[in-house]
């Protein structure tokens, strides 16, 4: 593909109009759809075939429920999960009871997380130019790369990821980096602590993550922040929070939650201080 | 004025009421007569597959049961059809060049399955789990047919779902031993009333089965 | 029966209707506007089928929408073509005659509407044939217990009847239309609608039969209809909806829309199609009445719904009685309570029942105000729940707007093509009631 042709296309595709589909075309299909659409009432579906398996899994049952324990990624945290499979097909994610973390409890995106497997957009294979290629394909065109970044020390190779915390994607990233020095990985995360980061940047020097230990805590003060809120340790913080409630509703110890906010958070009301002189003080 | 209609006008509009009438009678005896039809319902219609397996041969005449193939239907929601791994344990010593079994020989060299056309099948709005039902000692018999007599396989009963609901409303004339549920002939079965005939209703209090729970909407349609 | 110069004269007026229309123009105009809002209930209902009940704004709790708000309104506004036509007919109120024929024409179309919101409100609109009991492959039938298949009868039980009412009625004038056609094309279609009458004394004989039988099924239908339609609600556990007065306030309600609308068809149709001979001031006047009478027993609905809601004491009726004054839809409250009483006061006065233009503009207000109704009846009951966790509010959408501009038209376009080709006065039986009481005027 020349140059010109690749610019012309890059063009078209960052004017957002769709490749493929045109204006006529759409309203032809959106014709067709509505002259149709009576008559999906009537007739039956049409047969699909049976295949089954040419090597069967050992102790595969079909339409059997099976559990996996797996995880699931949110903002980079893994969500320990068991995924319920049925015929090979994962159709729920619950928290998985034998880690410590979430003790078989999840939050609400995590349960939405298994959504994305069925996800229409969900890219099947490798593209090249918007248009889908073999993995064969993709290899050899990543050994040709390798071949020249060795040489350039990795100089115009841009990463990008989402969050990440699995200790071996960042080890094999760390090994790729020393590799190519000149490198630059990016990650993107939009909705990410940045506020947290700069504050444990100025704290402590550099970017720290934080694990509340609610459970411990005899006071917790929380000034606008909604630490029940969505994010990844919602799971283990909500735990250890209501740990930490039941405990003195055992009549063990002293807890005292207080809270200073400008905006309405999921938080439990009861037992709770708030800060005197109405909302927007602190 | 010249007369618009002739004398015998009335008698063709009341005739024509008439076949009006008649018409819309025999349409509906027509569509009716076709949804109980085999046509519809596909019961006895043999469906072009891939392998010419017969039934006939493997479970009538050689005996092998039923689950050595459909192995997880104790078990599982679906019965499963054999893999070609399966077909393969024996046929890997018997009839090992015949060429009726070629497609069985190739899935297994290319890794591709064999692609059967289905013949017991629901709509996707019926939820069906057969390791309940043969748990309980409904037989395969009683909606798979005499498949030791079918040379090819067909549908041997219509699934409407008056036909579900039949056995629904009424389970207890058609359960068995849960042991024995792979056989084929129960035509001895009513020969020793004295123990048979209180089978069905003593094993529908042993296994709490109630018919007015089985025919709510939400056990088959979920 | 002899031919007398005002019979031939009633005759002649009353079919140069279907055969010369006046206002070609006008009618074209108005036939090219239903037939706009006849395309929008085609757009609308498409979509529908294509996307499901989901693309409108009803939910838990509001699950009822304008759909049924609308299906209400239709079927009462039904029920004046009814009263008028067969209870009238039995109670011999010759006045009837100059107003039966359209008013029963509305009623069909009216009932036409009213049957299509339910089925349109159906998850799949395409299987509303499940509600008929009929032999089928599932031996299912119709939950009995469930208000559904109460519509299912209740509409076509009124549907068929008030078809066969029409009908049977039009016959004899279809013949005089027949009679004086001067195209051949003419001749064969209004003769084949004719059935071959020929006015015979048998002829006659017969169709009195059936026409006051007819009459007799259909006047219990004037009280059953809008009956089982406020038992629906109260079949619901829903504050606001198990008040007893439920079935009278109803029917009432219903016949108080119906009359407003035939008000509003007999102004329009007297005065454009020049039938002031025909359709008087006396109707006009006696209509009037009707409207005043039925109003103030709907208004007597209201004050029993208030004071049982107070007598009662029953907390969340309290409640409900609370949000329909000052809640998020009072102003449906109000606009029922202002539109359908406070201009409705002016028919006191006998000046303004001879005033043509001032009886469509109340009739038009009690129309709106009767739909304010239905709306809050829906509404201010099914927005708040019991329980807290189950309050929600109701926001309908554009596309439910769109099918009610297109509902206006599935009445609009076969009524227009009602007046333009069919008698719509009833010729014969203003002769009728001209012989016995020798002066059309009822002097």
């Amino acid at each position: 593909m020349t140059a010109d042709r690749q610019r012309e296309r890059w063009e078209r595709a960052a004017a957002g109009r769709p490749e493929g589909v045109d204006r006529r075309t759409l309203l032809k299909a959106m014709a067709a759809s509505l002259a149709l659409a009576g008559l999906s009432g009537c007739g039956a579906q049409a047969d699909e075939k049976a295949l089954p398996y040419v090597r069967e899994p050992e102790g595969f049952a079909d339409g059997a429920v099976r559990w996996y324990a797996t995880a699931a990624l949110f903002e980079g945290y893994a969500q320990p999960v068991l995924g319920k499979t049925v015929s090979g097909r994962p159709i729920k994610l619950e928290g998985n009871p034998d880690h410590p973390v979430c003790g078989g409890a999840t939050d609400a995106f995590t349960q939405a997380a298994l959504l994305g497997l069925y996800d229409p957009a969900r890219s099947q294979a490798p593209r090249r130019e918007g248009r889908p290629v073999a993995w064969s394909l993709f290899e050899r065109f990543a050994d040709d790369l390798a071949v020249r970044l060795d040489q350039e020390k990795g100089r115009g190779l841009r990463l990008l990821t989402g969050p990440l915390s699995s200790p071996t994607m960042l080890a094999q990233i760390a090994a790729m980096m020393r590799r190519w020095p000149q490198a630059r990985w990016h990650v993107s995360d939009p909705a990410g602590p940045a506020e947290w980061r700069r504050a444990s940047r100025q704290l402590f020097g550099r970017v720290l993550d934080r694990q509340p230990a609610f459970d411990a805590a005899e006071v917790v003060v929380s000034f606008d922040g909604d630490f029940l809120g969505p994010g990844p340790r919602q799971t283990p913080n909500a735990r250890k929070f209501a740990e930490a409630r039941r405990r003195r509703q055992a009549g063990k110890g002293f807890w005292r939650p207080s809270r200073c906010r400008r905006r309405p958070a999921l938080r439990p009301t009861g037992g709770w201080w708030q800060a005197p002189g109405g909302s927007a003080v602190c | 004025m010249a007369q618009i209609f002739t004398a015998s006008a009335d008698t063709r509009l009341r005739a024509a009421a008439l076949l009006g009438v008649v018409a819309l009678v025999m349409a509906l005896v027509v569509l009716g007569g076709y949804a109980d039809s085999s046509y519809a319902t596909l019961v006895g219609w043999v469906e072009h597959q891939p392998v010419p397996f017969s039934h006939q041969h493997h479970v009538g005449e050689l005996g092998i049961d039923c689950r050595y193939c459909h192995a997880a239907a104790e078990t599982g929601a679906h019965a499963g059809l054999p893999s070609t791994f399966t077909c393969m344990t024996c046929h890997s010593q018997v009839w090992t060049g015949a060429p009726m079994l070629a497609p069985v020989r190739a899935s297994l060299a290319s890794g591709k399955p064999l692609e059967w056309q289905r013949v017991a099948r629901l709509p996707d709005y019926v939820y069906f789990d057969h390791s309940i039902h043969l748990s309980r000692g409904v037989p395969c018999v009683t909606c798979h047919g005499r498949v030791d007599r079918m040379p090819l396989m067909s549908r041997a009963q219509p699934f409407q779902m008056q036909w579900c609901l039949d056995c629904h409303r009424n389970p207890a004339p058609h359960l068995r031993p849960p042991a024995e549920i792979t056989r084929m002939d129960w035509s001895n079965w009513d020969e020793e009333p004295g123990i048979h005939a209180v089978y069905g209703e003593l094993m529908t209090k042993v296994y709490g089965i109630e018919p007015a729970k089985l025919t709510q909407c939400n056990i088959c349609h979920r | 029966m002899s031919e007398t110069a005002s019979d031939t004269r009633i005759t002649a007026e009353i079919t140069r209707i279907p055969l010369h229309h006046p206002h070609m123009r006008n009618w074209w105009l108005l036939f090219g506007l239903s037939l706009l809002l006849l395309g929008c209930f085609f757009v609308a209902a498409g979509a529908l089928f294509l996307n499901g009940v989901g693309m409108w704004g009803n939910n838990i709790p509001v699950n009822w929408g304008l759909a049924i708000s609308h299906y209400v309104w239709f079927l009462g506004i039904g029920h004046a073509g009814t009263l008028i036509s067969a209870l009238l007919l039995i109670t011999n109120a010759h006045w009837r005659n100059s107003l039966n024929r359209f008013a029963e024409a509305m009623t069909l179309f009216a009932v036409v509407c009213a049957g299509l919101y339910p089925i349109l409100h159906l998850g799949r609109p395409w299987l509303f044939y499940w509600m008929a009991p009929y032999p089928n492959t599932m031996t299912l039938y119709p939950q009995f217990k469930s208000p559904l298949s109460w519509d299912f009868f209740a509409v076509l039980t009124y549907l068929t009847v008030s078809l066969l009412f029409w009908y049977i009625g039009i016959v004899p004038d279809l013949a005089s239309v027949r009679d004086r056609a001067k195209t051949r094309r003419a001749q064969v279609l209004y003769g084949l609608a004719a059935l071959g009458w020929r006015g015979s004394g048998r002829h006659w004989a017969r169709w009195q039969q059936a026409y006051r039988l007819t009459a007799a099924i259909a006047v219990p239908l004037v009280v059953s209809v809008h009956s089982e339609i406020s038992l629906l609600f109260a079949a619901g556990p829903i504050p606001g909806w198990t008040s007893t007065v439920f079935p009278a306030y109803f029917v009432m309600g219903a016949a108080f829309s119906g009359f407003a609308v035939v008000l509003m068809i007999a102004v329009t149709l007297r005065h454009a199609l020049s039938l002031r001979d025909i359709v008087t001031e006396r109707h006009l006047d006696l209509l009037a009445r009707f409207l005043l009478a039925t109003g103030l027993m709907t208004a007597y609905g209201y004050v029993y719904e208030v004071f049982d809601a107070l007598y009662g004491g029953e907390k969340q009726d309290l409640a409900t009685l609370h949000d329909r004054f000052t809640g998020l839809y009072a102003y449906s409250y109000w606009g029922a309570v202002i539109f359908n009483f406070v201009p409705l006061q002016l028919l006191w006065f006998r000046g303004i029942r001879a005033r043509p233009a001032v009886l469509f503009l109340i009739a038009t207000s009690v129309v709106v105000g009767m739909w304010y109704e239905r709306y809050m009846l829906l509404m201010t009951a099914l927005y708040r729940d019991y329980l807290v966790s189950s309050w929600g509010e109701y926001h309908a959408s554009l596309w439910e707007w769109l099918l009610f501009a297109g509902m206006i038209g599935v009445f609009l376009a076969p009524f227009l093509l009602f007046v333009r080709f069919l008698p719509v006065i009833s010729a014969f039986e203003v002769k009728e009631a001209l012989r016995e009481t020798g002066d059309l005027r009822h002097a």
